[in-house]
Order: C-alpha cells, then structure tokens, then sequence
C-alpha cells in the first residue's frame, strides 16, 4: 500500500511539475508577444501621429474641453510643484481641480498661500454620492484652478466630488505627486479625435524619482540611484509602457492607470462614478466601463496613447512599496471576483474571453504558483526526488527568460522614446533588470499573496504604511539579503556537485 | 555556444539535461545579443544626432547663401537632391523659413520648394505603397501648399485609400492648397467616408475659413448642398452643420434654417441629432430666429432638443435667449438644468443679474445655486 501510495505520489509530483513548467513557459510567452507587438504598435503609430494633430481646432475651444482632477491626501511636500506643472498645459480651454481629501497636514494651507484661494460659491452638482464637501475655493491668480476641500473618504471618493465639480467634457485623473508633461492634454485628445467612439484613454506613467524639476517642468531626467526605485523603473517600463500598449492594440486594454487616464465625463456617471469601496478603484472603473458599454450595446473604445507622459514618485522604501503592491493585488482580487461573470463570457468580446482570464490566471494567480513552485521545489530537493543540477538549471532558465523580457522592453524603450538621455542610466537599468529575479521577485510574489489572504480574511480597506516602517524596512532588507543567500548557496553547491544535506 | 562543455564539471548525461543546457544556451545568446543591441542602439543613434546637426548646418548655410544670391537656384537643389537623406532636412529647413520670412525672401523660398526635382521626388512616394513614405509626401505637400497638377490627381484618389490615416493627410494636403475648387473638391470627397470624424471635418473647414470672403461665401454655398446631397453620410451632414456654425458661416443662417423646416417633410420622420446640430449652429451664428421655433419643436419635451436650444441660447446671449434659458430650467431632467446653468455662467451680464434679483424667490434650487455663482463671478470681475 505504501509503494503504491508512494507512486501515485510521485506521479502527482511528475504533473505537478510539469504544470508548473508550462505555466512557466506560458506566462514568459504572453509577456514576451505583449512586448513585440507593443513595439509594432508604437513604432506603426507613430508615422501616423502626425495627421491627427489637428492644430487648428486644438488650439481654439472648439472641442472637447478638460477638467484635470487631482485628488490629494497629505502632499503638502509635492503639491505646489504638481499644480504648476498641470497650470502649464498647452491646451486651450482647460480647469485643474484639486481635491483634498481631508489632509491633515498643511495641504491646503499650501494651497491657499501659494495660490490666493478665496473661498466660492461653485455649485457642486450631485451626479456621483462622496464624503461631504466643506468648502470650495477659486484662485485669484488662476482663472482655471479650483480645489475642493472635503471629509476625507479615499482617493475614488476625492474624484468623484471632483468629477461632480468639473463642468467639462472629459477629465483628466491624475495623483498630487505626479507632474505632467505640458503637451499631454493635446496628445491624449488625438485619441478622441481618432475615433468617436473613445471614452477613455490612458497615458504612459514614468518615474520621477531621480530627475529635476523646476516650477512643475521637467529640468533633467535620469534614473534614480536607490536599488528599490531602480527596480520599479524596469518595472514600469515593461509592464505599464509595453504590456498595455500590447492590450491597447487588441482592445483589450481592461486596466487605466488611476496616477494618469483621461476619462469622457459624461461615460464614468453613466457607470456611477468611481467606487468608492473598491481596492482598485482604477481597474474596478475601466471594466465597469467596458461591462455597462457591452450590456447596453454601446460602440466604445479605451485606448492607450503611447506618447503622452505623467512622471510619477514611486515608492523609495520597503514598506511602502510591499503595502503598494499589496494593494494592487488585492484591488485585482476584489475585480475579477465582482466582474467573474465577464470571465470566459463571448458577450464581453476580447475582454471577456481573453483579457480577464489573463488577469486571473497569471496577474493573479501568478504569484500563488510562483511561490508553490518554491516550496515544492525546495521539498523535492530536500527528500532528495529532484536533482539539484536540473532545478539549478530550471532555475538559471527562468533568470535568463526573465531577463530577457525585461532586457527587451528596455530595447524597445531605448527604440521608440530614449527618454534617459545618458547611457549610464542604459547600463543602470540593465545592470539592476538582473537582479530583479534575485531576492526582489520572491518578495514580490509573497507581497502579492500576502495580499490576497489580508483581501481573503475581509480586508477591504487601503492599507497604510504600517507604525513602524523602519522596522518593517529592516526586516524585508533581511528577507532580501536571506533570498539571495539561499541562491547562492545553491549555485555554489549545485556547481561543485551538490547539496549537502 | 555548447554550456556543457564550457561549464567544468560533469553532469547527468539525461535528456532533460540537455535540453536545458540548450535551452540555456539559446538563452545566452539571445541576450547577449539584446544587451548588445541595446548599447549599439543608443551609440548609432547618438552617432546619427551628430550627423544630422552637421548636415543640417551645411545645409542651413548653402539656403542662406542662395537667399543672399550668393548660389543659384539649381546648384541648390542639384546639391541637395543627390542625396536623399538631405532632403527631409532641407525641406524642414525651408519650411521653418517660410513660417519666419515675408515678401521677397518668402517667394525665394516658395520657389525653392515648387522646384520639379523636388516636387517629381515627393509625387513618387506618393505611389511608393509604402504608408510611411505617403503620409511624409503628403505631409510635404501640405506644408508647401503647392502641387503640381499629376500630384493633385494622386492625392486626390487617396483621399478614398482604405486606410483612414492616409486619407485624412491627403485631403489635408488639398485643403491648404491655394485653390478654392482644389479644396472644396477634396472637402467633398473626404466627407463621403462614413469612417471620418467630427473633429477633423471641423479640423478642415477651419483651414478652409481662412481665405477672402469672396471664397469663404463660395465654399459655404457648397457645404449647404454637400449637407442636402445624398452622397455624405448622415452623421458627417451634422458634424458639417456644427461646424458651420462653429466657423461662422453667417450667410448660410437662412438656408440652415430652411433645411430644418424641409427636414420635417421627410417621410421617415425628422432626426433629433439632425434639428439639434441646426439649432445648435443657429445659436453660435447669432441668429436669433432659431428661439421663435422653441416651443414648436420642444413641444415633446426631448431632452436632446432642450440641451440644444440651451446651448444657442447661451451662444445667442440676449435678452430674449436669457428669457429662454430661464424658462429651460422648468424641464424635469438634471440634464437640462446643468446644461442652462453652464450657459447661464457663460452670459456675464447685468441682465441675468436683474432677472433673478427680481425672480429668485421662486427659482427652483439648481437655479439659485447658480445664480449665486454668477453674483461672486461678476463680484470678482469687478474686483
């Protein structure tokens, strides 16, 4: 009986295995074509960018006109640059709306010395329900800057009283920390220009951290220097420039990023505005968008313009950085499991039978499988049913395909845009792509499922950075540094002929 | 690249081994070679900065001289179009100039681009197949405004090209050109593809606009019978029609109106975004006659139709509009009241502040709210 057991056991672990492999090989593949034809799609694009800039009617009121909104929580550090840079746009008839949601710093102290607000009677329609508004104010020295200052009630809730504010045709959704590049309005338009039926458009998000800026423009662009922020700077490059670029084109596109997306105003109230109660309240609008367009058999599009750029601060420690990505997973838990009735469904098109399974079988289930695959690893070398020579190689296999992917996006960044001006931060990103697999992607996937268990357990709330976040700081650094002895250890071992266990 | 026999030390002679020792070899080479890639990349491109900075110096100064007179037309031109990596550069060169010079050194400058050489090499990537050479000729022609007859006719039939980039870049490479029939003809065609969008018929009837008034009557003439003609989809007819009214064609106003009475007789029934764009384009041409059918048409109380006359009212702005407008606020839907209160703050005048000082009691609350709002506007204005 117990041989028997034993080689059922085996057999299970032999097809264990071998789905673990193919989805290992599946998920590098679909990322890996997301990327090519991203690059297809930009460098296609851009020969045609040209014809729709239509000058002429961009530059009168003729148009669609913008609300730039910008919910802000506690960014009296970063506010007044990101106000500039938004007051700089080159478009005609445009108002930035800045809602502070409750801050309980100096914010809105900032604000009204740095900007001359005088409180106003703006009349606030009541579309989309949010947290109470206590005042609204006007600026003396900008015609088009409003800030709307309410009880505090999450960044979906800020945007909805902004959304409710604004008397425009589209609006622009953008973080307090985020700068805009002054010609982004016009470039986003195109998109509505391009097709009638746009009703939303999301824009590529770059990261600031390492670059200059001097009354909200940009003075130099460079990478930064610290490891975390390095890393994410890759990050952004594969999965935000290249995975939805890849998505846009076959318009499946079901993600727009809440740092920067322009939104037809009058679409989201149709959907009921941002839900205030979702995780992701980015992700959760852009599939409720598609789901009321497709139920009611409306013609829509959302796109993905390749060249407009926000610049965005992204997390520089640990801890900010695990609770983000925490965040994000458990945003994309609570979606799918809200929309699963789109899953595998032919009336949602693309989205339905391809864009959500994707999201679930490898955004989110991704990290599960990584880890199992970990442990059971690790197990089977321990009892000594794996040799470490071919885990060593599966393992190099899945560094050197991680690597490539990653050492690809930055290829096709360099071949379409080549925003870092210097080489050395070329040789930077390279350098740092390679130890993304070293220590910082285990991490990553156990963030990701600590954040699906927390979501599990009932969770629901934005999570913020805990009390002691040097303390949590410190003991992912000790994480990190474990994960890459382990490796080495591995590899040392592995090479001179195996484990001594 | 053999892994197996460069890494030293023995392993498994298994299949599997192999097989990753293969694949990792694959791998390898395929890496190195992006990561090569990547650093060669960006050495050619810096390498390609530098040559074009030069070439285009060179350039710059040999345009110079002939605009001095120091160098002939044809010596220029012989010089630039043997090497057709030049003439990119120097046909963006002249068009900075002639975006910054007039008069003689303008002309000199026209004549440099209306040159045949020139002309012949940009109307033969116009037949290249190649969308990205289209779309640059076109681009050149519509810079330069002047074609030459062969490559009028060329544009013209892409103008009807299955892909909607080009056939937009053709038809604006024509409607810039000088020539009212030119324009008018490539206007027309353009607005028979169902595929076309609103903002780029307003887009071109804004380069149309800018001409004499002898022209801009002409062309409003043809737009009328463009909207009656049974070739130009619906939904481009009411994208004409806003534009129309957004460009100011004045001397069409009693034909636009003419054609919402005729649309009544249509025996499928009118179509409320056709009555709504004419109503809408009345208001932004200033004729006033469009609020004496308010009540006929409205009579159903639709939505859309209210919006509409809103919004020429706003455009309107006199007395009897502000009257309307008041009077809009009466319809049940939220809709209606926000669109009157965004043309109410749009008429900053003294007459929408003596009405309501009068009437405010009795306003409902969306009304007083904006009423408030328009108080602190002129408060401020006066400020």
């Amino acid at each position: 009986v117990f041989e028997i057991s034993s080689s059922i056991a085996w057999d299970l672990f032999q097809i264990i295995n071998l789905v673990i492999l193919l989805y290992f090989f599946a998920i590098n593949l679909s990322y890996f074509i997301l990327v090519v034809v991203s690059f297809i799609h930009i460098r296609r694009q851009y020969n045609t960018l040209n014809v729709h800039d239509f000058s002429g009617v961009f530059s009168s009121n003729l148009f669609k006109s913008y609300s730039i909104i910008v919910p802000v929580y506690n960014e009296e550090d970063d506010i007044e640059e990101a106000v500039h840079s938004m007051l700089q746009q080159q478009y005609g008839e445009y108002e930035v709306i800045i809602v502070n949601d409750g801050s309980t710093d100096k914010t809105l102290t900032y604000l009204k010395e740095k900007f001359d607000l005088y409180s106003s009677k703006r009349h606030i329609s009541s579309d989309i329900n949010h947290e109470p508004i206590r005042d609204v104010y006007a600026s003396s020295s900008y015609a088009n800057l409003f800030v709307v200052d309410k009880e505090n009630g999450q960044k979906a809730d800020a945007i909805n009283a902004g959304i409710n504010a604004s008397r425009k045709d589209l609006f622009c959704a953008v973080d307090g920390d985020s700068i805009l590049e002054r010609d982004v309005l016009l470039k986003m338009l195109s998109s509505f220009a391009r097709d009638k039926e746009t009703i939303a458009v999301g824009g590529i998000i770059r990261v600031t951290n390492g670059c200059t800026f001097e009354r909200g423009e940009l003075n130099k662009i460079s990478t930064p220097s610290g490891f975390i922020e390095l890393i994410q700077v890759v990050e952004y490059i594969r999965s935000f420039i290249f995975g939805r670029t890849g998505w846009e084109f076959f318009n499946g596109l079901i993600l727009i990023s809440g740092a920067f997306g322009v939104f037809d105003r009058e679409a989201v109230i149709k959907v009921g505005g941002y839900d205030a109660d979702a995780i992701g309240e980015d992700f959760e609008l852009t599939v409720k968008l598609h789901k009321y367009h497709k139920d009611h058999q409306i013609p829509h599009r959302i796109t993905f313009q390749p060249e407009p750029v926000c610049w965005t601060k992204v997390p520089d420690n640990w801890a900010t950085l695990s609770s983000q990505r925490n965040r994000w997973q458990r945003g994309l838990m609570q979606t799918l499991w809200r929309h699963r009735r789109m899953m595998f469904n032919p009336r949602y098109g693309f989205v339905g039978l391809v864009s959500m399974p994707f999201y679930f079988f490898f955004e989110l289930l991704g990290p599960v499988i990584e880890l199992f695959g970990y442990i059971l690893i690790s197990y089977l070398l321990l009892t000594g049913n794996l040799s470490v020579e071919t885990s060593l190689l599966f393992f190099i296999i899945a560094l050197l395909f991680g690597w490539m992917l990653t050492v690809t996006s930055l290829l096709c960044d360099e071949l379409t845009y080549g925003k870092y001006p210097d080489a050395t931060d070329l040789l930077k990103l390279g350098i740092v792509s390679i130890f993304e697999s070293f220590g910082y992607r285990q991490l990553h996937a156990w963030w990701r499922v600590k954040g699906m268990v927390t979501y599990l357990q009932g969770k629901m709330k934005w999570s913020m950075v805990g009390k002691k976040p040097d303390l949590i700081n410190f003991t992912h650094w000790i994480w990190f540094i474990l994960i890459n002895a382990i490796i080495i250890y591995l590899f040392y071992y592995g090479l001179s002929g195996g484990l001594p266990l | 690249l053999n892994v197996a026999q460069i890494i030293p030390f023995s392993w498994d002679q298994g299949e599997t081994i192999s097989f990753l020792l293969d694949a990792i070899s694959v791998f390898t080479i395929v890496l190195l070679s992006l990561f090569f890639g990547l650093f060669a990349y960006r050495l050619f491109k810096l390498r390609k900065q530098r040559v074009l900075q030069d070439v285009r110096g060179t350039i710059e100064e040999r345009v110079l001289a002939y605009l001095d007179g120091q160098q002939s037309r044809g010596e220029l031109i012989e010089s630039i179009i043997k090497n057709s990596f030049y003439i990119p550069l120097f046909v963006d060169i002249c068009i900075d100039l002639l975006n910054s010079l007039e008069g003689e050194m303008e002309d000199r400058i026209k004549e440099l681009l209306e040159t045949t050489e020139l002309q012949t090499y940009y109307k033969e990537k116009l037949y290249s197949g190649n969308n990205e050479k289209i779309v640059e000729s076109l681009f050149f022609f519509k810079q330069c405004r002047q074609a030459s007859p062969e490559s009028i006719d060329a544009i013209y039939t892409l103008i009807s090209s299955k892909n909607e980039h080009i056939a937009i870049a053709a038809a604006l490479a024509l409607i810039d050109s000088k020539h009212v029939d030119i324009q008018l003809r490539a206007f027309e065609k353009v607005c028979q593809r169902v595929d076309i969008t609103g903002l780029a018929i307003l887009e071109m009837m804004l380069y149309l606009s800018e001409t004499d008034q002898d022209d801009f009557d002409k062309q409003g003439d043809r737009i009328v019978r463009m909207i009656k003609s049974p070739l130009i989809p619906f939904q481009n007819k009411t994208s004409l029609i806003i534009s129309m009214g957004s460009v100011g064609f004045h001397a069409q106003a009693p034909e636009l109106l003419d054609l919402l009475k005729g649309h009544f007789n249509r025996s499928e029934g009118p179509n409320v975004k056709f009555v709504c764009s004419i109503i809408e384009a009345l208001g932004m041409l200033s004729y006033e006659q469009i609020l004496k059918y308010f009540v006929i048409l409205t009579e159903n109380q639709n939505q859309e139709l209210f919006i509409s006359f809103a919004k020429a009212s706003g455009s309107l702005a006199t007395n009897d509009a502000i009257d309307l407008l008041h009077n809009i606020f009466q319809h049940s839907s939220k809709d209606v009241h926000r669109q009157a209160m965004i043309q109410l703050l749009k008429i900053d005048k003294l007459q929408v502040r003596k009405q309501i000082d009068s009437n405010e009691q009795t306003m409902p609350e969306i009304q007083r709210r904006t009423i408030a709002e328009i108080r602190e506007r002129q408060e401020n204005l006066r400020v």
